[in-house]
């Protein structure tokens, strides 16, 4: 069983296996396009047909 | 009962986001469009949402067709989605909108992606939204498109 370090702050969990690889083994993927390239947009269907 | 509902998922030019489009080239701008609709009872909450958008490819055999990305280590893992999340959406656009994500091109939306079928193939798109403190979610069917060079 896993004994853990008294002292030591509780670290947190990662979220995905990205951040658990970049953490546990120092291994990085590769980087998304983001930003100016990607985004998002919300418009209403009033007025329109179908 | 408080409802909602994806009644449609696409592929579309960003610049007509009502039209689907089927086939992209690596160069064309892309989106991923989710026709959403809720009851007046959850805008007049004020939930919020987190939605989902993701493009599959479903052939996933590391001999032939499968997609995969190459870690800083040099070694590589197996990819069949790549997904893109917007949390914590208003409800501002009412009871029936779209939702979207766009990418000036095709190829930015899988430049993370190694393999002969990153930029050619049959792929498809879905879409979940997870409304934020209750139990309702919904999730869309699936759109198929093509990519070719």
């Amino acid at each position: 069983m896993e004994q853990k370090k008294k002292g030591s702050p509780p670290s947190k969990a990662p979220q995905t296996r990205a951040e658990h690889l970049h953490k546990s083994q120092g291994i990085s993927l590769p980087k998304r396009i983001e930003g100016k390239r990607a985004g998002a947009a919300i418009a209403p269907r009033s007025g329109r047909k179908g | 009962m408080s409802f909602v509902n994806i009644s449609a998922v696409r592929t579309a030019d960003p610049g007509n986001v009502w039209v689907p489009k089927h086939s992209f080239r690596p160069s064309d701008p892309f989106a991923v469009v989710l026709d959403i609709q809720v009851d007046n009872a959850v805008v007049e909450e004020g939930l919020v949402f987190d939605a989902t958008f993701q493009i599959n490819n479903p052939r996933d055999d590391p001999y032939s067709t499968s997609w995969y990305t190459v870690l800083s280590s040099g070694d590589s893992v197996g990819v069949t989605s790549v997904v893109w999340t917007w949390k914590s959406v208003s409800f501002q656009w009412g009871t029936n909108f779209a939702f979207w994500v766009f990418f000036d091109h095709y190829a930015d939306a899988v430049s993370h992606i190694s393999g002969g079928e990153q930029l050619q193939g049959i792929f498809y798109a879905q879409g979940a939204i997870n409304i934020l403190d209750s139990d309702l979610f919904a999730t869309s069917p699936q759109f198929w498109y093509k990519v070719r060079p």
